[in-house]
């Protein structure tokens, strides 16, 4: 491996870079203070593991199957006090961390969910979950928790509303222009190693130059060939585009 | 493995069967799909999970603890809504903390804001919540998030 691959492997890992340096600071410092915090990590990554892939493959099935209508009426802009409703019921009867809600959320909003109402499911998620309410009773006393609860679903729907005014759904969903669709597509089909193979960055960067017309679909290594054909498809379903260039 | 982590695995293995009975290829490109999503977050999730283990080695719930216990109300009230904002404790870690700082004469308005920006606002989680939504979208719901945090413990010392 050369210097520029690792300058590339670090751009594109930069949260992991700098966690390996801080790690290493740390074994050089005080070796009893690296391992206790590799014990400490190994607690958070069983949960990480039990939790993510379940919710990945619930995502995945949602976006193949619930169409646009159905999340539009349920979660969109106009489904009111309803949809604020079900949104805080849906946050209430989930399972693990924040991060896990984003990639939830995220395939909400692109299939018609209102920002406020994403705001709301992220935050009950994150703060009025049931299971979370019983161990919360029992350390914290019923009355703190019911007063906290009842305090927390308005301030939940609150700064779901504010947050939905100050950002919109298009400043948000990077498949908002009829481009940015076509690279969401294309990064769906392209392999998604951001090797760098083909001399772009990132995948997402090889689907750009595919649209414009640049780059050709043989110059992605690791795709197989089934993944080429369906590439050209969706260039083909978008002529504009190619001759644009 | 608690009750909830079992229920969300059986929905998805139910889920995942029904979908694959009723066509095969959808349930393909699914999967599919849910592997490329997992590969291209998880290297970060795993960054960030490295983190919080490192820093709640480097500033253990005790030394939370003796901090909290000799300010007053308000100061506490801010430094736990901080201590809570920058880390992430799964609940069943953070509600015994919370009443063992009860215990300890820790005030619920503090541990309120403690519990709230703790699950809620997450800045160490930032950067996946940046990776899905943008900068724009992170900062404004942390930060309302926050103000809500202090907002609710205010009311809960009112009511309470």
């Amino acid at each position: 491996m050369n210097i520029e691959d690792l300058k590339g492997l670090v751009k594109n890992n930069k949260i992991a870079a700098f966690t390996i340096c801080a790690y290493v600071a740390v074994l050089v410092y005080s070796p009893t203070i690296f391992f206790d915090s590799l014990k400490m990590t190994s607690i958070y990554f069983r949960e990480m593991v039990e939790i993510l892939p379940a919710v990945f493959i619930i995502t995945g099935l949602v976006e193949v199957w619930v169409s646009r209508e159905t999340i539009m009426n349920t979660f969109g802009e106009d489904s009111g006090m309803k949809g604020r409703l079900i949104s805080v019921l849906m946050g209430s009867f989930s399972a693990g961390p924040i991060y896990a809600a984003f990639p939830v959320t995220y395939t909400l909003l692109k299939k018609g969910s209102s920002v406020s109402n994403i705001v709301i499911i992220l935050s009950a998620w994150a703060v009025v979950k049931v299971p979370m309410l019983f161990v919360e009773a029992q350390f914290m006393g019923l009355p703190f928790m019911l007063t906290r609860y009842v305090i927390t679903v308005p301030a939940i729907i609150g700064i779901g509303v504010v947050t939905g005014k100050l950002v919109s759904r298009e400043q948000l969903i990077r498949g908002s222009t009829e481009e940015d669709i076509l690279v969401e597509r294309l990064v769906q089909v392209l392999p998604g190693h951001n090797c760098g193979a083909c001399s772009y960055q990132s995948c997402h960067e090889t689907a750009k130059a595919l649209i414009s017309g640049i780059a050709d679909p043989s110059v992605c290594l690791p795709a197989e060939d089934e993944e080429k054909e369906e590439i050209k498809k969706i260039l083909e379903s978008h002529p504009k585009k190619q001759k644009a260039k | 493995m608690r009750i909830t982590t079992i229920a969300l695995i059986s929905l998805a293995v139910f889920l995942l069967l029904w979908s694959f009975r009723k066509d095969k290829d959808k349930t393909k490109k699914s999967l599919r799909l849910s592997g490329k999503r997992l590969k291209g977050i998880g290297v970060e999730i795993i960054s960030i999970l490295a983190l919080i283990g490192l820093f709640l080695t480097l500033i253990p719930p005790g030394t939370i603890r003796t901090i909290l216990g000799d300010t007053s109300v308000p100061l506490a009230t801010i430094i736990s809504a901080a201590f809570g904002s920058v880390s992430l404790i799964p609940a069943f870690v953070a509600f015994p903390l919370a009443a063992s700082l009860v215990d300890q004469g820790a005030h619920l308005v503090s541990m309120a804001a403690f519990i709230t920006t703790l699950t809620m606002v997450g800045f160490i989680t930032a950067p996946i919540e940046i990776e899905y939504f943008g900068k724009k979208f992170t900062l404004i719901r942390n930060i309302l998030s926050f103000l809500a945090a202090i907002l609710i413990a205010l009311g809960m010392g009112v009511i309470l």
